[in-house]
């Protein structure tokens, strides 16, 4: 059980995705002015990523090397595409507001990254952790990258009011630069906590 | 890892077919769903506009059909939206497209029967930036645009002066202070409004 | 005014400066941050991504608008074609068109032109998961672009997605030599200087009207 554990937590915080692997980067800058967004998209990418593991760990008995990167796109492409629809019929506005980047989710490197190095390798309940495990530690960064761009940008968290009403919000933040100088910072705060002993 | 015996085609085809038919089934379901969100969009756009509030998805489905009246233009498009209240014109309604800083822009602009003032404005879709351009779809600036009265007093089509200009500069009754920080989007924006009340000045020369 | 209006050239020019896909879409930010740390590799990839781009954008759409999309097929009799619903694939199409146009490139390159096949073979495999390129596939059909603005827009970006790993493989040769905080190294501070360059940019928005 301490294993399964293991695989669940190890790339939430130690092997982090985005961090340490910096796979996931584009998606982590695009949907995260807002929390909601980032919710959305993270819930998107654990769901796929746990799908995916389990099915091409399913499917690793029968196929062989040479077809199993057209496999794992397949799966992928399949999941995301569900996601994407299941978004557009029961929750409209989210599904305008993420645009392409749903779509995208297919080329986020998370996905056939842990399908190639774990899910090809390992039998399906541990597939399945390290999905969910690799969507959440990607879903985490997300969230904390959008409450400073929300809270600070917009004054706002989750559509509600955080900052004064007359303070004025650091509307550069929604801007492309000052996401690249967010996530710059993010990256030098962390390194600086993990390598503390 | 040893190597499956089942040859690579055989797999291959059985995963796209697979993923095929879970598709086909996820469309078949939901393909309905998906059209009449789209479709809903634009009708609680309508519906706002014109001023009807408190009616249920489907009632305000009804409420465009029975109330108001597509005319479209050669190529097909709608061109217009005439609202019938109890018989008489109660608004106009003018589908706007323009482009952005990032991409289109397009909505909807109301205008009252005797086409000379606007009733409202709504924006249906964009790509600008969040809390700059974005703002443009917010009430606190679509506002500023209600009962802005754009033909002049003493000619019946005035030279057509109305303007979204930079924030804060605003000056007479035919400027409108645009979002700072935003100028491109706004520029996009003005030019969208000037062409949309073009053809509003052209069916008002035409007569009714 | 409908998007039809828009002159091929001016979403080659757009697509380059004032909308660059990495630096105001955030697209192939992976590729761009492991592949800025060497000038020839990424002049390598750089050149793979333009080439990539433009050809699978022309045969996306021609795919997108002459089969998959909604009443492209209405010729077929009976009915048939409207009853086809094809557009959930368009996803999965592209990604194959990409994946499968990789592979035919890299299999022409390996037989005719080996050296090219040398300088260009090892990036190409890599393309198919770069998000630049299925991002202008998704934007392209997004926008309603024609053939002729989806090809400008799919060559433009290529270039943008160039120009943009070039700059910042030549900053950062520069950087080898400065001292920069520990935890910034690497891609810390490829970030943060992305994001000075994608300010620099911001100062093109005037140069192209869309309107």
């Amino acid at each position: 059980m301490n294993r399964h554990l293991a695989t669940l937590v190890t790339p939430i915080w130690k092997e982090n995705p985005i961090f340490f692997h910096v796979l996931g980067i584009c998606s982590a800058l695009a949907v995260t002015t807002r929390v909601s967004n980032a919710l959305v998209m993270g819930a998107a990418v654990t769901c796929t990523a746990a799908a995916t593991g389990v099915f091409v760990s399913l499917l690793r008995p029968v196929v062989q090397r040479s077809v199993r990167l057209v496999v794992e796109m397949l799966v992928i492409a399949t999941f995301v595409i569900l996601f994407d629809v299941m978004l557009k019929a029961f929750w409209y506005d989210m599904s305008r507001q993420l645009g392409p980047y749903v779509g995208l989710i297919v080329t986020n490197c998370i996905l056939l990254g842990r399908a190639e190095a774990f899910a090809l390798k390992n039998p399906v309940l541990p597939s399945l952790l390290d999905g969910v495990g690799s969507g959440l530690g990607y879903s985490w960064v997300l969230v904390v990258v959008a409450i400073f761009r929300e809270s600070l940008g917009a004054g706002t968290l989750l559509g509600l009011r955080v900052l004064p009403e007359g303070a004025a919000p650091a509307q550069a933040l929604f801007l492309p630069p000052g996401a690249f100088f967010l996530m710059g910072l993010l990256v030098w705060g962390l390194h600086a906590v993990r390598r503390r002993p | 890892m040893r190597e499956p015996r089942v040859p690579a085609a055989v797999i291959v085809g059985a995963v796209v077919l697979a993923c095929g038919a879970l598709l086909l089934g996820a469309n078949l379901w939901l393909a309905d769903r998906v059209a009449r969100n789209v479709r809903l969009a634009q009708v609680r756009l309508l519906v706002e506009l014109v001023g009807v509030t408190g009616l249920s998805d489907a009632e305000m489905e009804r409420f465009v059909a029975d109330n108001l009246r597509e005319e479209k233009d050669d190529a097909g498009r709608v061109r217009r939206w005439v609202y019938l209240r109890e018989s008489t014109v109660g608004a106009v309604l003018y589908p706007m497209e323009g482009r952005g800083l990032w991409g289109p822009i397009h909505g909807v602009m109301a205008v009252n029967p005797e086409l000379d003032t606007i009733l409202g404005v709504r924006i249906s879709r964009h790509e600008e930036t969040p809390g700059l351009g974005a703002e443009i779809e917010a009430a606190w600036f679509l506002r500023r645009f209600e009962g802005l009265r754009f033909v002049s007093d003493d000619e019946t089509c005035g030279p057509l002066e109305l303007h979204v200009v930079k924030a804060g500069t605003a000056k007479g009754p035919l400027e409108v202070d645009g979002i700072s920080g935003a100028t491109e989007t706004i520029r996009g924006f003005d030019a969208m409004l000037g062409r949309t009340l073009h053809e509003v000045l052209g069916d008002r020369r035409a007569g009714p | 005014m409908n998007p039809g209006d828009i002159s091929p050239l001016t979403i080659l020019i757009a697509a380059i400066f004032t909308n660059n896909i990495l630096l105001s879409n955030y697209l192939g930010m992976c590729s761009f941050i492991a592949l800025s740390r060497r000038l020839d590799t990424a002049v390598g990839m750089g050149l793979a991504v333009t080439f990539v781009s433009t050809f699978t954008t022309a045969l996306n759409w021609v795919i997108y608008h002459r089969v998959l999309a909604r009443g492209a097929l209405s010729f077929l009799p009976g009915g048939l074609g409207d009853r086809i619903q094809l557009e959930i694939f368009a996803l999965i199409v592209f990604i194959a068109v990409i994946a499968a146009f990789v592979q035919v490139v890299e299999m022409v390159l390996e037989r005719f032109s080996p050296a090219m096949h040398q300088a260009l073979g090892l990036f190409l495999p890599l393309i198919t998961v770069n998000c630049a390129i299925l991002g202008v596939a998704l934007f392209m059909v997004i926008r309603g672009y024609g053939f002729f603005q989806a090809v400008a827009y799919g060559f433009g970006s290529g270039l943008g997605w160039l120009l943009a790993v070039l700059l910042m493989a030549g900053l950062r040769r520069r950087l080898r030599f400065s001292t920069v905080p520990r935890g910034l190294e690497g891609v810390g501070i490829t970030l943060i200087v992305t994001g000075i360059m994608a300010m620099a940019f911001m100062a093109f928005a005037g140069m192209v009207r869309i309107q």
